[in-house]
Formats: C-alpha cells, sequence, structure tokens
C-alpha cells in the first residue's frame, strides 16, 4: 500500500481550497442574493455571518481533516469515529460522503453546460439578433431563451431531451475530471488549481474592466453598481436578509460538504492550518464580493436598464450566466471572446470544484478498502456517470437533489461537524488541533464562537428551514421528486453499508 | 455613483483586500522565518 499522498506546496494547497470554494455561486448566485435582500446593506449580515459561522466552520474542517489525515483516514465515517467512540459516529459521518457525491452528481453536468457555451461562444454560434431589438429586452432574450432550452432539453413532456452537443461536453467533462483525479493530489489537483485559479482571477478583470466601461443608450454598468451596492436600510430588520446572508456566506465557501475535511486530510501533523485557512478563504472573498459583483448584474444594467437588470436578477442564477450574459457579449466588439471568457472562467471554477466533491467518494475507497487511486477515480466516477443521467433526463430531479443534498444536508452535517468535534471531542483539545502548527495564534473569543455561536446559529437556520420552506416545498412534490427522494436513500442505503461492510473488516483484522 | 452605494462598495473592497494582504503578508513572513530557521530550501 504506497503511503498517502500529501500537499506539494502551500500556495498549490491553498489554491485547490479556493478553488474548490470558487465555483458558479460566487460569480451568479451572490449578486442576484445581494440585489434581492437590501443592496449594500446585505454586506452587513454577510461580514457577521462570515466572521460567526463561515471562517470558525472552515477552521474546524480544516482541523478535523488533519487530524484524521495523520492518522490515515481522509473522509468522516471514519474520523468522526475517532472522534467519538460511539456507534452512530460513522453513520454520521457518512453524510460526509453523500453530500458531496450527490451534488458532484448533478455539478458536473452544468459545469459541462459552461464548457459548451464557452467553445460554442468562441466559434460564434451563440444567437446574434439584431440590437434593433433591444427596445425589448424580452424580445431581445427569447433567442438565447430558446437556445438554452434547446441545448438543456429541458422543455415539455415526461422526460428532458439533451442535445447530442449537450451530451458530448457532459462526456468530455467526466473525461477531464478522471484525468485531473487519476493524477493524483499533488500532481492533478494541485497542478490544476496552480493554473486554472490564476487564469479564473485574470479572466474575471479583463471581463470587469470590459463591462466597467461598458455604455449603451439604456444604461452604464455605473448604475447597475448603483443598483447592486445602494444600501436599502429599512430591509436591515427583515430577518429574511439574515438568513440569506448566512446561507451565502456558508455556501460561497463550501462548508459541510466534506470536501475541505478530505483535502486537509492530505496535510502533515504540524502544518499550519489558521493562516492558510483563512488566506484560502478570503481568496474566494475576493472572487465574490469583488469580482462576482461587478459583473453580471452591472453587465445586464449597462445593457438593458436597470429596471429590466432587476427582472433579470429576479429571474435566478442560470438566467443570468447562460441567457442574459451571452445576450450581452453578442453585440459588443470581440463578443464572442469576452463570451468565451466568461463561461471559461465559469468553466474553471466549476471544474476546480467538482474534482474537489468527487474527492471525499475516492478518499473513502483508498483509505478504508486500500484500492489503487486509478481503480477508486474510476468506480468513482462510473457511478457518478450513471447516477447523473437521473438529473440530465429526469424533469425536476437536478433540483431535487439540490435542494436535499445541496442545501439542507450541508447545513446539518456542518452543525454535526461542530457538535462532534467541539462537544463529543472535547473542547480544549479541538481548540489545541486548531492552534497546532498555526503560522497566527486564534484569538481566544474564537474558541466561544466556535463552541456556543455557530452551532446555536447553524441550528436556527434549520430550524428556520424546516419550519418555512420545507412544508411548501413537499407540497409541491411531483413523481419525479419521489423518485429522486427514493434514489437519495439507497445511495444513502449504499454508503452506510459500505461503511458497515468497512467497520466489520476492520474489526476482524483487529 | 451614488456616495451611500460607492461607500458600501469600497468599505466591503476595502475589508476584502485588506485581509487578503494580511494573509499573504504572513503567509510570506512565515515561511521565510521558516526557511532561514531550518535552512531548507521549501518555497510558499
Amino acid at each position: 500500500m504506497a503511503p498517502r499522498e500529501h500537499w506539494a506546496t502551500r500556495i498549490g494547497l491553498i489554491l485547490a481550497m479556493a478553488g474548490n470554494a470558487v465555483g458558479l455561486g460566487n460569480f451568479l448566485r451572490f449578486p442576484t442574493q445581494a440585489a434581492e435582500n437590501g443592496g449594500g446593506v446585505f454586506m452587513i449580515p454577510y461580514m457577521i455571518s462570515l466572521v460567526l459561522i463561515a471562517i470558525p466552520l472552515m477552521w474546524v474542517e480544516w482541523a478535523i481533516g488533519r487530524y484524521g489525515g495523520v492518522r490515515g483516514h481522509g473522509t468522516t465515517p471514519a474520523i468522526f469515529k475517532l472522534l467519538w467512540n460511539h456507534p452512530l459516529a460513522k453513520y454520521i459521518g457518512v453524510l460526509g460522503l453523500f453530500v458531496p457525491f450527490v451534488v458532484s452528481c448533478y455539478y458536473v453536468y452544468i459545469e459541462s453546460w459552461t464548457l459548451g457555451y464557452a467553445l460554442l461562444s468562441l466559434f460564434g454560434a451563440l444567437p446574434h439578433p439584431s440590437t434593433a431589438e433591444l427596445s425589448s429586452p424580452e424580445a431581445y432574450l427569447a433567442p438565447f431563451k430558446e437556445f438554452l432550452s434547446q441545448y438543456t432539453g429541458m422543455g415539455e413532456g415526461p422526460f428532458y431531451h439533451p442535445s447530442y452537443l449537450a451530451y458530448f461536453f457532459f462526456i468530455l467533462t467526466i473525461v477531464l475530471n478522471i484525468y485531473v483525479l487519476i493524477k493524483g493530489i499533488s500532481g492533478g489537483i494541485e497542478r490544476l488549481a496552480k493554473i486554472a485559479m490564476p487564469l479564473l482571477f485574470l479572466f474575471a478583470i479583463i471581463l470587469l474592466v470590459r463591462v466597467l466601461t461598458l455604455e449603451t443608450p439604456y444604461g452604464t454598468a455605473v448604475a447597475g453598481l448603483n443598483f447592486l451596492w445602494e444600501p436599502k436600510w429599512s430591509e436591515l430588520a427583515n430577518p429574511k436578509i439574515w438568513l440569506a446572508a448566512a446561507g451565502q456566506v456558508f455556501f460561497t465557501l463550501s462548508l459541510g460538504f466534506g470536501a475541505i475535511i478530505t483535502y486537509a486530510s492530505y496535510l502533515k501533523r504540524n502544518d499550519d492550518i489558521t493562516l492558510s485557512a483563512l488566506t484560502a478563504s478570503s481568496l474566494n472573498e475576493a472572487a465574490e464580493v469583488i469580482l462576482g459583483a461587478s459583473i453580471a448584474i452591472p453587465a445586464a444594467a449597462a445593457f438593458f436598464g436597470v429596471a429590466a437588470a432587476q427582472a433579470i436578477a429576479a429571474s435566478g442564477a442560470f438566467n443570468l450566466a447562460f441567457v442574459s450574459l451571452p445576450a450581452i457579449f453578442a453585440n459588443i466588439p470581440f463578443g464572442d471572446i469576452f463570451g468565451f471568457l466568461w463561461f471559461i472562467l465559469l468553466f474553471f471554477a466549476g471544474l476546480t470544484s467538482s474534482v474537489a466533491i468527487t474527492q471525499p467518494i475516492i478518499a473513502f475507497l483508498q483509505d478504508e478498502f486500500r484500492l489503487e487511486r486509478k481503480h477508486a477515480v474510476l468506480a468513482t466516477m462510473g457511478v457518478l456517470f450513471s447516477i447523473a443521467h437521473v438529473a440530465i433526463f429526469l424533469p425536476g430531479s437536478l433540483d431535487e437533489m439540490d435542494f436535499w443534498a445541496g442545501t439542507f444536508f450541508v447545513v446539518v452535517f456542518a452543525l454535526c461537524e461542530v457538535l462532534i468535534f467541539f462537544w463529543a471531542f472535547s473542547p480544549s483539545k479541538a481548540w489545541a488541533e486548531i492552534n497546532r502548527g498555526g503560522f497566527i495564534k486564534l484569538p481566544r473569543i474564537f474558541f466561544y464562537i466556535m463552541k456556543y455561536v455557530t452551532p446555536v446559529f447553524l441550528f436556527l437556520i434549520i430550524i428556520w428551514w424546516v419550519v418555512t420552506i420545507l412544508p411548501s416545498y413537499l407540497a409541491q412534490s411531483t413523481w419525479t421528486s419521489w423518485l429522486t427522494r427514493q434514489l437519495l436513500i439507497t445511495i444513502m442505503a449504499a454508503l452506510c453499508f459500505l461503511v458497515y461492510l468497512q467497520d466489520k473488516k476492520r474489526r476482524k483484522r483487529k | 455613483m451614488k456616495g451611500s452605494a460607492l461607500l458600501f462598495m469600497l468599505i466591503s473592497w476595502n475589508l476584502i483586500s485588506s485581509l487578503c494582504t494580511f494573509c499573504f503578508t504572513r503567509l510570506f513572513l512565515a515561511d521565510r522565518k521558516r526557511t532561514k530557521k531550518t535552512g531548507e530550501k521549501k518555497s510558499l
């Protein structure tokens, strides 16, 4: 059995962690959330949540990962058992496999759209309607909506019928993911992060400069920035804004996905956690607050006017990325190149995240079943490829997977992490584990934040979610929702069975 | 740009940029200190 891999360089680790966090949400979800939730004042609850939930959880996840990695385990079923010697611990840890795996099953498909759109844009194959239709944004956007609908096949009928092109790019994305993952931690994931992350920032800066200099008879980018950042003070008292901000910082840092824990398991015993985790978080925040907020919404405001940009922001992140932005780039000089930069930027953001969320299952097979990396990658990607077809062809399935795995269970899992690490393990040992080898010493106040404030905050989010969102969501269930839920239960049961098998094997060995 | 919107944008950008600068400066300093102490040629 080969020894456990390690990160080759600190900057590689930080970029890989930032790559895991920087995803489509930074460029699409954040600006729409900020625009809909108070504009500039959204940043007040956002920053508070960052300090009270996100960064403390980041340190907790890094510390849990390093603790497990030093003992030969990179995933939570085994690590939770080490932290809390209780029969339930390993089954709670299954969430650390379930969440990233289910999310990766649909995330890779969406990621493939960005690759497809990037190349289609580069070769001028996206629609190019005349600017004469610009007086009516609805009419101007119609060909782009139609194109997306044909590309993904998401129309009426019991099943979706994606285009051959969409399916081809999906397979290509799967192959690219396999290629990176097979090369290993330092040879694949770290090398990808070292190339993709600087390019992502470079492309985003080029787009930012282009967008901020955009001016049409309908508006300017500055008007878009005004719309996005204008503080609506009355909204600050609305609890919805606080929950939206807490949710945003939580998802933007990819907390509760299990991927950070697995990445951190490739650290050495005395490697720094405190400063490295903070640096990775700060890079993600720069990508989100500085770059993410300054591209999509300002571009929409400059091209269609502020009123239309408001409607576009409310229509959701997919519309913004795959309908509005290509529509804007279709009619500016060198628009095809800027369109390519936009989608390839999203593709890099997606690829660095998809390899991260696929890694936990691979690490699980390697660490617990002693599979060679190549076999573990092929087995994981084979199952992922099969299950992704449900999201591709079954209407509503993608949303259902996102609702449970990508929204609900991430918060539940994050709460379990804090409780197991800071309560079941031992608060003082947990604190010492976080600070060991640290380049900066954390202020003691964070001990109390991690022990009391973070779990209470997470618990409140879950309660709010169960009371306000769950009943109306369940009431809208269709037969495809129930079918997807059965699939999710099957995946969970299969993972529990694997954990049971591994535990039985381990006891036999003893 | 409107004053209040500009203020919120600049404060947010400043906070994030300061955090990034602090983190990278401390990382480089810590790395340099360790390289000096251990003599090993391990860069960031």
